[in-house]
């Protein structure tokens, strides 16, 4: 019963913890869908024109073809035009799309678009060395691409497909073709990712999600393939705040079930100990109180009989390890000592007896003290 | 000095085998003023013990066997037409004597064990308005069979509690049983033939005596912090009531008294707390299932509460 009552306490207290926790660390969800974006409400209509440009963008092998043809570069701009003024995609984010199909954008305005000051150091630097020199070794651009794809889980997806059109336009103007290709092909994929992620959040529950697509890039000479770097719709994933324990650090988790544990454990084997522990302390209390100096239990107000008793007590107990327990009466204690003090016994139980007498039989002490005295000194000299 | 008589006699004597402890708790019992409630299966030398004791004490011993068909009259009495006077004549029940054997008391009916029991509180009787005092020493020894439950009118704990002591007696050894069997014969014409040691007298004096012997007051404390512990033990439902406290205060008078002295020391009260409290402690039913017994929890109190110090 015990068992049962503390386990169900121990997973109740778990699971409080672990939401309380969750909702610390974790980031705040939307009340009314937990583990959920915001969903807003849709309009139908406009979401599915905007899954089927996503549809139409799929079928493309690269960026560029949007860009070389007109007419498909007009639809789409058509497309994004409307999402724009449905309110599916933010104004930012058409500026952008509409700078990377046209094709017609400086790489300076290019640049200047990106809001990551560190991205736009980069291809500043790298555009200013172009400028300066009439080219870029590749070695240098390789090193630039490895640092923005360092950076983006940070970036904005408008950032991070601008800075790949920026590098595209670099790679091709040193005739870095198969790197270029490739940073076409992430691009296409930033471009969808873009538009997919505002399809997602403005997705109803009963709708189905686009499914997340792996990249699948390789640039000869990448010292890490583009594709680690994960890009991938970001379709929301559900979770249970509840259970979600692996959002807690784990020396703080560890801290955490072990101060539940403890306290569980101590209070399943404290009926256990605790007896233990008393009869411990009670033996060192009545070690303590004998050993102390002036006795506290031999006052002014004490009889000399009863005095010489607990000092008896306390001589006896030293030299034959029982200690007397406060539970123990004078005639149990001297029963227990009778085989270990030997022929000493008898000194001890004439003091035991002058005690018993004076202090409960009401006897006067100067009726026994010679005698209590005299065994006293008998026992103590003996031992 | 009058134990150790009845001891030499009975026990050292080997009259009644293996139960002086039982003798010198009954004889307490008679010294404290109370009532004894003896358990214990047939056959365990009940009967014999106390017809023993009245002899040694020279006391009258009388005998009832309760069945469900005994009225109260029957106990205490009643007036009888004498035809021959043309009066009423009081017979006096068998209440009526110092020492009482009541033989299975549960089986009596709820209205027979009342009116015993009211007789044993107040130490009267009233029969037809007219009211009797019991002779001193009274002493009931009402008996109980722990197995027959068929048929019985167990006692509730508020009458349980008008006893003194519980004595559980059993069995005796396998040796003692041989002795009993090799000496059956010679053992019964021994108690048969006992002789007072003392006069109904004496020990009206030393009941008077017992009341003076003394008592620290820290052994009322102890006392109480026993019986106030058996209330707070977890495996007790109700435990003792002040009662209880003054009978083991009075119990342990008679002890001391017993013994040769005249005060009390805490072994008085360790030894006597026992059978004072095991009938009067209600345990919870949970534990009573798992075989936990009063006499276990009265162990475990005496095992906690501290002895009078210095």
């Amino acid at each position: 019963m015990k068992l049962i009552a503390i386990s169900t306490l121990l997973i109740l207290v778990l699971l409080s913890i672990s939401s309380t926790l969750t909702h610390l660390y974790a980031e705040s969800w939307s009340r009314h869908t937990p583990g959920f974006p915001d969903i807003e409400s849709a309009d139908t209509e406009s979401l599915s024109y905007l899954l089927d440009l996503l549809k139409r963008l799929e079928n493309l092998g690269s960026l560029n073809q949007v860009q070389e043809s007109s007419e498909l570069r007009s639809s789409i701009e058509e497309s994004v035009e409307r999402l724009s003024r449905a309110g599916v995609l933010k104004r930012e984010e058409v500026a952008v799309i509409r700078k990377i199909l046209t094709n017609r954008t400086s790489l300076n305005e290019l640049i200047n678009t990106i809001r990551d000051a560190r991205v736009r150091y980069l291809l500043t630097r790298l555009a200013d060395h172009y400028n300066r020199y009439g080219y870029v070794p590749y070695e240098y651009l390789k090193a630039v691409i490895s640092a923005i794809k360092s950076l983006h889980d940070e970036l904005d997806p408008e950032d991070y497909l601008l800075a790949l059109e920026v590098l595209k336009r670099i790679a091709n103007v040193i005739g870095a073709r198969e790197t270029a290709t490739a940073l076409d092909r992430e691009a296409l994929k930033a471009l969808r990712d873009i538009l997919a992620s505002n399809h997602n959040q403005k997705l109803p529950p009963r709708i189905p999600q686009i499914l997340n697509m792996a990249p699948n890039i390789s640039i000869p000479q990448f010292e890490t393939p583009l594709s680690e770097l994960g890009l991938s719709f970001n379709i929301p994933t559900v979770t249970f705040p509840e259970l979600a324990l692996s959002s807690i650090p784990l020396p703080l988790l560890l801290l955490l079930l072990l101060s539940i544990a403890i306290p569980i454990a101590l209070y399943i084997a404290m009926p256990k100990i605790l007896p233990a522990m008393k009869r411990v302390l009670r033996s060192l209390r009545t070690s303590l109180t004998l050993h102390r100096g002036g006795l506290t239990i031999a006052s002014e107000r004490m009889s000399r009989v009863v005095e010489l008793y607990w000092y008896a007590v306390e001589r006896v107990s030293r030299v034959t390890g029982v200690v007397k327990r406060d539970v123990e009466t004078h005639r149990e204690y001297l029963k227990a000592v009778k085989e270990r003090l030997g022929s000493l016994h008898m000194h001890f139980e004439e003091v035991t007896q002058g005690y018993e007498v004076v202090r409960f039989g009401g006897v006067d002490e100067s009726k026994v003290i010679e005698r209590v005295e005299r065994s006293y000194r008998e026992l103590v000299h003996s031992l | 000095m009058l134990f150790k008589t009845i001891e030499d006699r009975l026990i050292s004597s080997e009259i009644l085998i293996e139960k002086d402890r039982e003798i010198k708790l009954i004889v307490t019992c008679l010294l404290a003023r109370g009532h004894v409630l003896l358990e214990g299966v047939p056959g365990v030398a009940k009967t014999s013990m106390a017809k023993a004791i009245a002899k040694l004490l020279n006391l009258e011993f009388r005998r009832i066997q309760m069945t469900p068909d005994l009225m109260p009259l029957d106990i205490i009495g009643f007036y009888i037409y004498d035809q021959k006077t043309g009066e009423f004549r009081l017979k006096k029940g068998p209440i009526f004597t110092n020492i009482l054997l009541a033989d299975e008391i549960n089986r009596a009916s709820p209205r027979t064990q009342s009116a015993l029991l009211e007789a044993m509180q107040e130490r009267q009787v009233t029969i037809e308005g007219n009211t009797f005092k019991l002779e001193e020493p009274f002493i009931v020894i009402a008996t109980q069979n722990p197995i027959e439950m068929e048929g019985t009118f167990p006692l509730p704990e508020a009458q349980l509690d008008r006893f003194l002591i519980k004595i559980e007696t059993g069995y005796p050894s396998p040796k003692g049983f041989r002795d009993l069997l090799r000496r059956i014969d010679e053992i019964e014409e021994a108690i048969e033939g006992l002789k007072p040691i003392v006069s109904r007298e004496d020990v009206i004096i030393a009941m008077e005596e017992v009341k003076r012997v003394r008592v620290d007051d820290s052994i009322i404390d102890y006392i109480a912090s026993i019986v106030e512990a058996t209330r707070r033990h977890p495996v007790v439902k109700l435990g003792g009531s002040p009662r209880a406290g003054i009978a083991i205060l009075r119990l342990a008078r008679a002890w001391a008294y017993l013994e040769g002295r005249n005060y009390v020391i805490p072994d008085d009260v360790k030894t006597v707390a026992e059978p004072t409290l095991i009938h009067r402690l209600i345990l919870k039913p949970e534990y009573e299932i798992e075989g936990i017994t009063a006499s276990q929890v009265v162990r475990d109190v005496l095992s906690q509460v501290p002895v009078p110090k210095p």
